[in-house]
């Protein structure tokens, strides 16, 4: 099967967000061992916290690499197929027909690098196809539009047989 | 294009708004009662020194309830409830103008209600859910009309769900004339027996250690104070503290009489495309399903009900237990596996071969997928007992010991799971096992299945294993079904089935065939 990969941009996106993200969480982690744990002089607590910022820093650093190469998704007429993670893989199948709803949305980090995520809604819950390029999400939604159309289309002429 | 007939709730709805915000404000008021009882008692004093102020408070209370009723009152006489078009519309026009519009193809559920109050003035409460996730976890519409008017709606509505019905135990008279006269004709109808063994079966483990500890507590509370006298609050904190573990006494002995009470004279029968479900003693509920909008069932075994052999069956349908006191939707009541047998086959054939499903254990692999967390876990467990210590007055002996029972509960756990979970995927159906001490086995077919998210840990990836999650049509409880580890090489067909269901497929729905 081909799978599609993301583009260049998207590793951009995904460093950005995700140092974002990090700087926030060892803010928080500093502010504790400056008001708590300095002052308590609580040794375990600041080795925990120590071990804890050094991981963030990895994360940070590793988790974009992989989390961009492990990221592949395809899409034809009969379903979304999704890869996704850094250690912990995940993979969503969605068969188009269950489709109810699409939704393609930008975050602020996401307008700077130029991509978007298409968010498809079945009956039972979301699936994202994450950081992809703004003009691929177009074509994407609009294509799965059509495809929403036509199988709304279908069922409408099925349930207007019977009923 | 015909006028359709509207109609308005049963004024009766009215005092029964009303009363569920009395007993709002009823509760409202024990409750910080018990909080405050010592301080009341000290103001009371002055209270009976300033009467004015007494009087405006009462009045000012007064005049919030007629506002209250004045606005219940608008409400249902601009509410119009009415059917056109194959559409069931309730229009209110308050000043926050509202139509709710349902497609009568959509609804899942349709089931009456009845509680003491409507039995008493002879009223029905007529619940109608629609196939919709945003309103899986709630009733999208309540109608309150005269017992015999809901009756008779409810089988308007089932004959527009359904236009094309040709069975012919049917007849001329509608899908209503199905449902069974008496007790005795219905296919299920749980005795006294039945409801007892139902309700033992169905025991909570932790309402029994809550009532336990009640009991210990208050005896020994009782005890101290016969032995050293009142001590702190005096005796009204002695009764406000009595009254606490009274509360949480009773609320736990009620999740136990819950089990009895409120599946008596349980009734279930299958009438052509539908089922239909009565219980009730306090409260009198009726359910019609049609077939078609069952998601899933569910096969649940309690510890003690998998140690005799019993089962339970209830199904996933949007619309069954959207009431917190309802959370499980019971098809039929726990009994041994041959009898369940025979009860399902008579209620719903579709999913009969859950109960002969050849669950697969999961790869033995999985256990090195185990293995870290469970290192991290011990490890975790150990390290406290060194930390503890140094926060808190305990000793690093207690600590070993309480550490080591949590290692040693956390294997017997991991155990019970390896010899409990697994899957079975047959043609047509997906066959789910979950549980440690208890059994919770649920099968769907792959056509309710609205998508799958399958998770793999780098141990799972070298082990050539997978485990994940399937979401349905349901309420946000029974929404996602855990998938236990499964090889790699079924990911496959899974995805084949749920892609292309109906291809080769034995399913049989009785209203497709028709």
């Amino acid at each position: 099967m081909n799978y599609e990969k993301l583009s260049r941009q998207a590793l951009k996106c995904m460093y950005v967000a995700t140092a974002a993200g990090s700087i926030l969480t060892l803010a928080i982690l500093g502010a504790v061992n400056y008001f708590i744990f300095f002052p308590k002089d609580l040794d375990i607590a600041k080795s925990a916290s120590l071990a804890a910022a050094l991981l963030i820093l990895i994360n940070m650093l590793v988790s974009p690499y992989f989390r961009y190469h492990r990221y592949r998704y395809r899409i034809d007429k009969e379903s979304i197929d999704i890869h996704e993670g850094y250690l912990f893989t995940k993979r969503n199948i969605v068969p188009i027909e269950r489709l109810h709803k699409l939704q393609t949305t930008k975050g602020p980090i996401d307008q700077f690098f130029g991509v978007s995520t298409v968010v498809v809604t079945t009956a039972g819950g979301d699936v994202a196809i994450r950081l992809l390029d703004e003009k691929k999400a177009e074509e994407i939604a609009d294509s799965l539009r059509h495809r929403i159309n036509q199988i709304v289309t279908e069922q409408r002429s099925d349930y207007g047989n019977t009923y | 294009m015909e006028t359709p007939i509207k109609f308005r709730n049963h004024i009766s709805i009215v005092p029964e708004r009303m009363g569920r915000m009395l007993v709002f404000l009823a509760a409202l008021f024990f409750g910080s009662l018990v909080q405050n009882l010592p301080d009341l008692l000290e103001e009371a004093r002055s209270l009976s020194e300033d009467r004015n102020t007494f009087l405006l408070t009462l009045g000012g209370i007064l005049l919030l309830f007629l506002c209250f009723l004045g606005y219940q009152l608008l409400i249902w006489a601009k509410t119009w409830i009415y059917v056109s078009e194959g559409t069931l519309v309730i229009e209110r026009r308050t000043l926050n103008r509202k139509v709710h519009t349902i497609a009568v193809r959509n609804i899942s559920n349709i089931n009456t209600e009845q509680n003491l109050f409507e039995m008493l003035i002879g009223t029905s409460k007529l619940k109608l859910d629609t196939n919709s996730l945003s309103t899986a976890d709630k009733t999208d519409v309540r109608i309150v009309l005269k017992t015999s008017d809901a009756e008779a709606f409810r089988s308007y509505l089932l004959s527009l769900l359904h236009p094309d019905q040709t069975d012919p135990a049917e007849g001329e008279h509608g899908p209503e004339h199905l449902r069974p006269a008496g007790p005795d004709t219905y296919d299920i109808h749980a005795g006294l027996t039945d409801i007892c063994a139902h309700g033992i079966f169905s025991i909570s483990l932790l309402s029994v250690l809550v009532l336990a500890g009640c009991v210990l507590g208050t005896i020994g509370a009782i005890s101290d104070t016969v032995q050293t006298g009142f001590s702190g609050n005096g005796p009204v904190g002695f009764l406000v503290s009595l009254l606490l573990v009274l509360g949480i006494f009773f609320s736990a002995l009620w999740d136990i009489l819950r089990g009895f009470i409120q599946y008596y004279d349980f009734r279930a029968t299958r009438a052509g495309d539908r089922i239909l479900i009565q219980y009730g003693l306090l409260k009198k509920s009726s359910y019609t399903i049609p077939v078609d909008k069952i998601q899933a069932l569910k096969l649940n075994q309690s510890p003690l009900a998998r140690l005799t052999g019993r089962y339970m069956a209830e199904i996933i349908n949007v619309g069954m237990g959207d009431e917190a006191s309802e959370r499980n939707s019971f098809l039929v009541l726990y009994c041994k596996k041959d009898i369940l047998r025979k009860r399902l086959l008579k209620l719903l054939p579709e999913f009969s071969g859950a109960l002969d499903a050849d669950i697969s254990r999961q790869p033995r692999c999985v256990w090195s997928v185990w293995l870290i967390p469970a290192l991290l876990f011990a490890a975790a467990a150990f390290a406290s007992c060194r930390i503890l210590p140094l926060f808190l007055p305990v000793r690093t002996l207690f600590c070993v010991v309480a550490a080591a029972a949590a290692v040693l509960f956390m294997l017997l756990l991991l155990i019970l799971r390896y010899y409990t979970a697994g899957t079975d995927l047959q043609k047509d159906y997906i066959v789910l096992c979950n549980g440690y001490f208890g059994r919770h086995l649920m099968m769907t077919a792959y056509r309710h299945i609205q998508y799958i998210q399958l998770e793999q840990s780098p141990p799972a990836k070298w082990g050539h294993i997978s485990k994940g999650t399937l979401y349905l049509l349901a309420s946000s409880g029974n929404q996602a079904q855990n998938i236990p580890f499964f090889s790699e090489k079924k990911i496959s067909f899974l995805r084949e089935r749920l892609l292309h269901p109906e291809a080769s497929s034995g399913y049989t729905n009785p209203i497709e065939k028709k």
